[in-house]
């Protein structure tokens, strides 16, 4: 009895420790260690290797050669990135002169940076031609909407808190919803049963202009779609829909006038 | 215990370089039977995390399959008598079979029958030694 006991307290303290080796291991913790014991492991097993060449340096030399192809792919998609970041950034379709650059000078929200913020607060106001109803963007995305104004500030309700607009999905055809936010998340409404949505299909404003030219212009992006709630007894369908940007940590957006 | 941790750095290296048989596997168990010392959950615990590293394999994974394979091993012998060659082999056989399908390794079959074969007569081996030894 007193053996198997033995056995136990054994197995337990040495499978304890392995378990979390295999969970720091995951977790990335353990990566120096790891290191550490896969040298000490080659150097060991160089002491007995026999062969002029052996394979387990080509293993290693193969792992290595595997790492590095990664890493290389990795940078090749963050340039690819970058370069469609700026492409976006530098080819806007909204015309450059009515655009009003305005900082972002505060941001409240339940729990500051880390909650996303009820409104913005930009530095531009009357004085600069701004007027209520006007949108405000961050490269091609859509930020909100300026609803009060003074002479050198406005307030700017961002898209997530926007009772709704309206909005569209460009694909084989056109599908018209309403984008209602939802606390912190965007819903595509309003969207009959026969139209067909799919996950990461983009959502664009469908314009909402008047004819003094204030209002949300078109194929502004509001976001992708994330998830779809599609029921048969329902009248029409809905998707949830992710924006793009992080409304806190928007330091600079643009009026258009 | 010199000769324990001699074979099973052999055994390590063989399997890691040259040979993709589980022989590290069969080694502990030849060990275990023979000795049934608990330091053998040491010795199985950094062979597990040598191998690992030797082969580039889920750190800790090895090492956990050798613990259990050991505590199973120990756990038999409370009931029944392990120092026979049937249990040896079979358990040789299965916890190859196991080890090589976690690993993804090909030729399961054959590769745990010849390991089975290698522990079977490696363990006759050590038996007919013992027994000269105690007639001398």
């Amino acid at each position: 009895m007193i053996r198997r006991d033995n056995n136990l307290i054994f197995f337990l303290i040495f499978f304890g420790i392995t378990f979390f080796i295999i969970i720091f291991g995951q977790l990335g913790i353990l990566n120096g260690g790891k290191e550490v014991i896969s040298d000490i492991s080659w150097k060991i097993s160089k002491t007995f290797n026999f062969s002029k060449n052996p394979s387990g340096e080509i293993a290693k030399l193969r792992q290595e050669n595997l790492d590095l192809r990664k890493k290389i792919l990795e940078n090749q998609n963050l340039v690819m990135e970058n370069r469609a970041l700026r492409d976006q950034f530098s080819t806007t379709s909204i015309s450059p002169t009515s655009l009003v650059p305005a900082k972002v000078v505060g941001s409240p929200g339940f729990i500051p940076g880390i909650t996303n913020p009820d409104y913005l607060i930009i530095d531009k106001g009357e004085k600069d031609g701004l007027r209520i109803n006007d949108a405000v963007v961050y490269q091609n995305n859509f930020v909100g909407k300026i609803v009060s104004l003074s002479g050198n500030f406005s307030k700017v309700e961002i898209e997530i808190s926007l009772d709704s607009f309206t909005a569209k999905i460009l694909g084989d055809k056109e599908i018209p919803g309403v984008v209602k936010g939802k606390g912190n998340i965007l819903i595509f409404d309003n969207v009959l049963l026969s139209e067909n949505l799919k996950k990461d299909q983009m959502v664009l404003t469908k314009g909402d202009v008047g004819e003094d030219g204030v209002g949300v212009p078109a194929d502004l992006v509001v976001g992708k779609i994330i998830s779809i709630e599609k029921k048969s007894s329902d009248l029409f369908q809905r998707a949830e829909v992710e924006s793009f940007l992080d409304f806190k940590n928007l330091s600079t957006v643009f009026v258009i006038r | 215990m010199i000769w324990i941790v001699v074979t099973l750095i052999l055994s390590i290296v063989l399997e890691a370089n040259y040979i993709n048989l589980p022989l590290t596997f069969a080694s502990l168990v030849f060990w275990t039977v023979i000795t049934q010392r608990n330091a053998l959950f040491a010795i199985a615990f950094f062979a597990g995390l040598l191998l690992d590293g030797l082969t580039f394999n889920f750190f800790g994974m090895t090492s956990a399959y050798f613990l259990l394979a050991i505590f199973a091993i120990f756990l038999y012998r409370s009931k029944f008598e392990i120092q026979t060659t049937g249990f040896v082999g079979a358990l040789c056989f299965l916890g190859s079979v196991a080890y090589m399908v976690l690993k993804g390794s090909g030729n399961v079959f054959l590769g745990s029958l010849l390991t089975a074969i290698i522990t079977i007569i490696s363990f006759r081996a050590y038996q007919v030694y013992s027994l000269k030894s105690e007639n001398k």
